[in-house]
């Protein structure tokens, strides 16, 4: 009889190879837009048929996902300026897409994506989305084919980075499903207590628990987005100086770390937002 | 009288398919009979004339709380066809209960013998069901059946449920395959409470343990309000044994038994509402 003490049935699903592009989507673009632009991004690039735009900084891809009647945009109608969808590296689309349908995953309720391609798309907390891209990499790119290239005006700046973290609120005791989730479908880990990390070790999931009459499953979603900046305290004053107001974030900040200038929490959005930027290292 | 001022004090539920009649009946007598709770069957929702946007009102406007829908049965270890079709019935109740606000959805295991169970297997598709009922915000309940080939007691109900290793995954406690198989709450001494999301009760006549196809029939024609039959004891033993390792979920009513079901509805509640007190009075 083998030892069952600890042992759990099949790997994960699927391993994403990365975090291609993050969709926001927001009741008045405009205004999201130039809260991104004092970030640091710039657009780079324009779908040729719909209103969506890549801005870029770094290593960062933000789509900004502004089509009339499109799924982002009744996101947005219910949630403010928000993250709307994920797009995940694998190595293979189609075939990720049906072993996590075989394996508990839900298909998305709407077909309308970012993209002219036929992009499998799952559901994801809270009404938003995940995009399954394999189109990645140095000679290829999914904005090839759909996005047309902006004449640079104004190439990003390079304060930030990548994508380090995400934290997403949950249900008051839905935390370790969560957890289960994303490690069981796309190959996180659960390095330490309140993470996943994803399997290249590059994003950190954190799961917020919601409280008292905010904790019903229509307030699950995502709650803050972390951006690293190889160089903080010039970030800093860059981002003071486009007139972003940073405050240290303390223990709340998404990488747990014991020091609490390792993190900067930039001033809420002005404007109707249910998302956060956070700067760490 | 209702329970529930002691938050301490066991909720009683009663399944809706231990009375006879309309939903809308049920429903009224149910609440009436001073239950806050019941646990719905299938039939329930897809029954009604107006159908299941129908049902979905009436439940609503029922203002009681929902234990469980009971439930997807025949579950795991199946062909991948057969798996598919099961997902897609899941997904279809799912989808229900979340329009209906029931956070649990319970699943029984395969009863006819297969050559070798594959445990793994088993083991794999409850995961897949956990993570499908996670988006939808609703939680697993699986519980092993007495007369199931491979799944038929607690101890190896909770072994799969490890395998699983899904937190969205946990246990239904039913009396009726305790006592059928004169197992005593020893038998769920390994399984946390977290993990416990339902507890079923009912009692029944013969007190010797029952053959296999007895026990079937029993349980679908002849079960008996705990304290009606030979193992009231033992019902008030496993009561006072969830209280005490913390269970404040609801105990539920299923009683599935063809003279209660010719009965009207309030009249077969009176006979919930005396095991109930009868339950509470145990406790003291």
């Amino acid at each position: 009889m083998p030892d069952t003490s600890t042992k759990t049935t099949t790997d994960t699903a699927v391993r994403i190879e990365g975090l291609e592009f993050v969709e926001f989507a927001a009741p008045d673009p405009a205004q999201l837009v130039h809260f991104l632009e004092q970030l640091g991004f710039r657009a780079c690039a324009r779908h040729r048929s719909k209103n969506v735009t890549l801005y870029r900084q770094g290593e960062i891809n933000f789509i900004v996902n502004a089509t009339p009647g499109s799924f982002a945009q009744s996101y947005a109608q219910q949630r403010g300026a928000s993250i709307c969808a994920l797009a995940l590296r694998v190595s293979d689309a189609n075939s990720a897409y049906q072993t996590l349908l075989a394996r508990g995953a839900w298909e998305a309720s709407t077909t309308a994506g970012v993209m002219e391609l036929n992009i499998p798309a799952l559901e994801c907390i809270g009404g938003s989305q995940i995009y399954l891209i394999d189109r990645y990499g140095q000679d290829l790119s999914i904005y090839d084919i759909d996005f047309k290239t902006l004449p640079e005006t104004e190439a990003p700046a390079e304060h930030l980075q990548r994508v380090s973290a995400l934290t997403l609120n949950v249900c008051a005791g839905r935390s370790q499903e969560w957890n289960d989730f994303f490690c069981q479908l796309f190959g996180f880990s659960a390095t330490q207590p309140g993470f996943v990390t994803s399997p290249d070790g590059a994003l950190q999931l954190r799961f917020q628990e919601l409280e008292g009459e905010h904790s019903d499953l229509a307030d699950e979603g995502f709650a803050s987005i972390e951006l690293s900046a190889q160089d903080l305290a010039g970030t800093q004053g860059n981002l003071n100086a486009a007139g972003l107001q940073l405050r240290p974030a303390g223990p709340q900040s998404t990488k747990a770390s014991k020091r609490s200038n390792d993190c900067y929490v930039v001033q809420h959005p002005q404007f109707d937002s249910s998302i956060n930027f956070l700067i760490g290292r | 009288m209702t329970q529930g001022d002691n938050s301490k004090a066991p909720r009683f539920s009663i399944s809706s398919l231990s009375l006879t009649g309309t939903l809308d009946a049920k429903l009224q007598a149910i609440a009436a009979a001073g239950f806050d709770a019941v646990e719905l069957g299938a039939l329930d929702l897809s029954g009604a004339k107006e159908g299941v946007n129908g049902s979905v009102e009436r439940i609503r406007s029922s203002g009681l709380r929902i234990s469980a829908l009971q439930e997807v049965r025949d579950f795991g270890g199946h062909s991948g066809r057969i798996m598919a079709y099961k997902i897609e019935l899941a997904k279809t109740y799912l989808q229900l209960m979340a329009r209906l606000g029931c956070r649990l959805l319970i699943v029984t295991p395969a009863t006819s013998s297969h050559a070798s169970m594959d445990i793994d297997r088993m083991a794999t598709d409850l995961r897949t069901l956990a993570t499908l009922a996670t988006l939808r915000g609703i939680r697993i309940g699986f519980k092993p059946l007495a007369w199931a080939h491979d799944v038929h007691n607690y101890p190896l109900a909770w072994e799969i449920i490890k395998r699983a290793g899904n937190t969205n995954l946990t246990l239904v406690i039913d009396s009726f395959h305790l006592l059928a198989q004169a197992q005593s709450p020893e038998s769920l001494a390994e399984i946390p409470v977290e993990r416990i999301s339902l507890v079923q009760l009912s009692d029944f006549a013969i007190s010797a343990i029952p053959a296999l196809e007895d026990q079937i029939d029993i349980a679908r024609h002849a079960r008996l309000y705990p304290g009606e039959g030979s193992h009231g004891q033992s019902i008030r033993e496993l009561v006072r044994y969830c209280q005490g390792i913390g269970y404040r979920g609801d105990y539920v009513f299923d009683v599935f038994n063809d003279k209660y079901l010719a009965q009207a509805p309030q009249d077969a509640l009176q006979h919930a509402v005396q095991s109930r007190q009868w339950l509470l009075e145990g406790l003291n």
